[in-house]
């Protein structure tokens, strides 16, 4: 019987166009729009040399030393005319006027801008230092000499954390998590299909001689196999198409979301019979609870997460998406699996939590007339 | 106009399907507002990055150290633990954490250095920004360190002192306006995602319902001729179009926005072309979908996904040029980078407009080809079925 029940359920479901766009094909082109937008904005971070004109009368002692100075900034010597026609363009961030005082002359303002300053302002300071120093004690200029030569470096860096900290990642991570809990569409539609009073087809198989909650497992395990699938694609095409490093621990992501899947068919499940509103209601309700679930848990803007944590802690546990793309985060970025636990903890406790609401509402259920 | 009033009543039916759209349009761009008007600043000033430092060791010297990278950071306070501090770093909450350790002062005075702790974003520029600003404030103290006996007060001071003298900077643009610009720009582009998929499922809702084959059957039973049929129904259309529109320049308007300069003109120009342009596309997956579930999951794929390859979301200077060779085939794209150029008008000169008007020609070209396509594919469907 199980074998029976489960083949037809799979035949229903993966029929099932609509739910079938919307579980598969869409996290897939989202996924893919996502990526050819955000693929770039890693590499807009990276240091890239600064563009930056000099004008000056003659490549004098001062303006080598000038341009000497650092590593930051691509020197240009030009006259003011084109320095100031380059400006425009935006072909420079700016140029240094060396006239009897220096001067920087920009457009706009901003982060670029601002570090040239800096490094402007330093090389004027230091000059101002040493002149101070050699006011008052010109025998130690050998000393200064040499130590302006040698400028200490006082900052040694410590590694963050495991792996690289990839701000795109929060979104697939959400990603990923919402098509998890899109497994609910499955979890609602068996619902539907197993409450006389809602489906036709439901009435059908609720005379069938076979107990009701037997039924009710066939089926959802016919939405779990479904679910797996479709996430297995998802994690495949992530990881080999576009190659996304998701970080080295594949197995635990792989386990999460199955279970993950899991969560979003019972939950789905759980809304299906619970509430008592129409279908297209229910419908709208799972909508709303992996979309908004997902866009708190960071698909549409990464710092929302972190927003919402700070803000509002309660919510990064009442939703289930959060849960989920947060024991993807702690699995990729820190080597205590303390927080990837909690999170499971907390996903195991939604499970029985919606399976016993499920089960008090389908049990024993009779109708007197449909 | 029978069929005008009836495309009316189709598409007041489905408003709380349309509703969703704008509320989330309206939802972010109120976000945008609220952030529009804080960094009016006509003076050049210093941009300022989150920093956390962990000292362990409270001296004057290091108080002073602190005075001087204020300039350019902005402390947060964060806790001491390793996952807090990883989270903030992920979520660029702090890109610079800094570590100094007890005893710090007291060795530097003696002219013996220990090293700091960085905590940083790999390779992300403005962690070089408070390298630079930390190294000018530690190198100045050394040069004084052995040649003058100060205490950790004195240093201070004297560095302090030595790090007051500034290159004068020049502003050629008054920035008083980039914040409206800026946040003028991120509406209107946005406004082409909204407006995209509130045409799509409008404009298909309306044009799924009237290609039923029994509603056709009907009405052209009707002494209504067909050709009054079409025009009705496509007036009807731009009517829901425009009056689309009209609410978005009118929320702009309560938003805060109120200038009528060039720039602004200009906008709601390049708005009223996309809008043409959207309707055209409107029509032609209006004519194309089977049924009602689909149109939500077109209007989906196709206003997202044109959105997200054009630079609706993130802007263009931001997308490989893979992304952008392909999105130039979209009429978005178009729209988009015209909004940026107007953005970026500090002036209106002739030159300036080139790019703008090119970006309306090419999406007016566009406008027409998908009307065309529209009218073609829609000639023979509008033909009679067996009964």
């Amino acid at each position: 019987m199980y074998g029976h029940i489960l083949k037809y359920r799979l035949m229903c479901l993966t029929k099932d166009k609509d739910n079938m766009f919307w579980i598969l094909i869409f996290p897939i082109v989202l996924s893919t729009l996502l990526y050819a937008a955000l693929s770039n904005i890693g590499n807009q971070e990276l240091f890239h040399q600064i563009p930056l004109g000099l004008v000056a009368e003659e490549k004098n002692e001062e303006v080598t030393r000038l341009m000497n100075a650092t590593d930051l900034v691509e020197f240009q010597m030009m006259d003011q005319t084109k320095a100031q026609a380059s400006l425009k363009n935006e072909e420079l961030i700016g140029y240094v006027l060396m006239d009897e005082k220096m001067k920087f002359v920009v457009q706009t303002k901003g982060m670029e801008q601002s570090i040239v300053r800096l490094f402007l302002n330093q090389y004027r300071q230091t000059v101002g230092t040493v002149e101070n120093i050699m006011k008052n004690h010109p025998e130690q200029m050998g000393s200064v000499v040499n130590r302006l030569e040698t400028r200490q470096v006082f900052t040694t860096p410590v590694s963050a954390a495991r792996a690289k900290l990839d701000p795109m990642l929060i979104f697939f991570f959400a990603l990923i998590a919402m098509t998890c809990m899109y497994g609910a569409y499955l979890g609602l539609r068996e619902a539907v299909d197993i409450q006389a009073n809602l489906s036709d087809l439901a009435a059908r198989i609720n005379i069938a001689p076979i107990h009701k909650m037997k039924t009710f497992f066939y089926s959802i395990s016919a939405a779990v196999i479904i679910q797996v699938l479709i996430i297995s694609v998802l994690l495949a095409y992530l990881q080999f198409v576009l190659k996304i490093n998701l970080g080295d621990r594949s197995v635990l992501i792989y386990l999460t979301s199955i279970l993950g899947s899991v969560l979003g068919i019972m939950a789905g499940a759980f809304i299906g019979t619970v509430l008592k509103t129409s279908e297209n209601m229910k419908n709208a309700i799972v909508t709303i609870f992996s979309l908004g679930g997902a866009y708190l848990a960071g698909l549409m803007n990464f710092s929302t997460k972190y927003t919402v944590a700070e803000n509002v802690p309660i919510l990064t546990v009442l939703n289930p998406v959060n849960l989920l793309a947060d024991a993807y985060y702690a699995l990729y970025m820190f080597d205590s699996l303390e927080r990837y636990w909690m999170n499971i903890m907390y996903m195991i406790g939604f499970i029985i939590l919606f399976f016993l609401g499920t089960y008090m509402n389908v049990r024993r259920r009779k109708y007197a007339s449909i | 106009m029978p069929v005008f009033k009836v495309c009316m009543r189709i598409i007041k039916h489905n408003l709380p399907a349309l509703g969703i759209y704008l509320a989330i349009f309206l939802g972010i761009s109120v976000l945008y507002a609220t952030n529009m008007n804080q960094e009016v600043d006509p003076n050049f000033s210093q941009s300022k990055i989150p920093m956390a430092i962990m000292s362990q060791d409270n001296t004057p010297f290091i108080e002073g150290l602190k005075e001087h990278l204020s300039g350019v950071a902005r402390f947060v306070d964060l806790e001491d633990d390793k996952e807090a501090i990883q989270d903030a770093l992920y979520f660029r909450e702090v890109v610079y954490i800094l570590r100094i350790p007890q005893g710090f002062t007291d060795d530097f005075l003696n002219d013996d250095y220990q090293m700091l702790e960085k905590t940083v974003i790999e390779d992300a520029s403005n962690t070089y920004y408070i390298d630079l600003a930390l190294d000018q404030y530690l190198n100045t103290a050394r040069l004084y360190v052995g040649i003058e006996s100060m205490d950790a007060t004195q240093l201070a001071d004297t560095v302090l002192g030595d790090l007051e003298e500034e290159i004068e900077v020049v502003v050629t643009t008054t920035a008083s306006n980039q914040s409206v610009m800026a946040f003028m720009v991120q509406y209107f582009n946005y406004l082409g995602y909204g407006l995209f998929s509130i045409l799509i499922l409008g404009v298909s809702f309306t044009m799924f319902l009237l290609h039923d084959v029994d509603v056709k059957n009907r009405n052209a039973s009707s002494p209504i001729p067909k050709g009054r049929i079409v025009r009705e129904h496509i007036f009807a259309n731009v009517t829901f179009a425009f009056a689309a529109l009209t609410f978005f320049l009118i929320a702009l308007f309560v938003l805060g926005v109120r200038e009528f300069t060039i720039p602004m003109l200009l906008f709601v120009l390049n708005a009223i072309v996309f809008t043409l342009c959207a309707l055209g596309i409107s029509f032609v997956i209006g004519t194309l979908v089977k049924s009602k579930a689909a149109i939500h999951a077109v209007a989906n794929v196709v206003a997202l996904g044109l959105s997200f390859l054009s630079g609706v979301f993130v802007p263009q200077f931001l997308l490989s040029d893979t992304v952008l060779k392909v999105a130039s085939f979209s009429p978005v794209y178009w729209y988009v980078r015209a909004n940026e150029y107007i953005g970026q008008m500090t002036e209106v000169s002739p030159d300036r407009l080139v790019i703008p008007l090119q970006g309306m020609g090419i999406q007016l070209i566009f406008a027409i080809m998908f009307l065309s396509i529209a009218l073609v594919i829609g000639k023979r469907k509008w033909g009679l079925k067996n009964i």
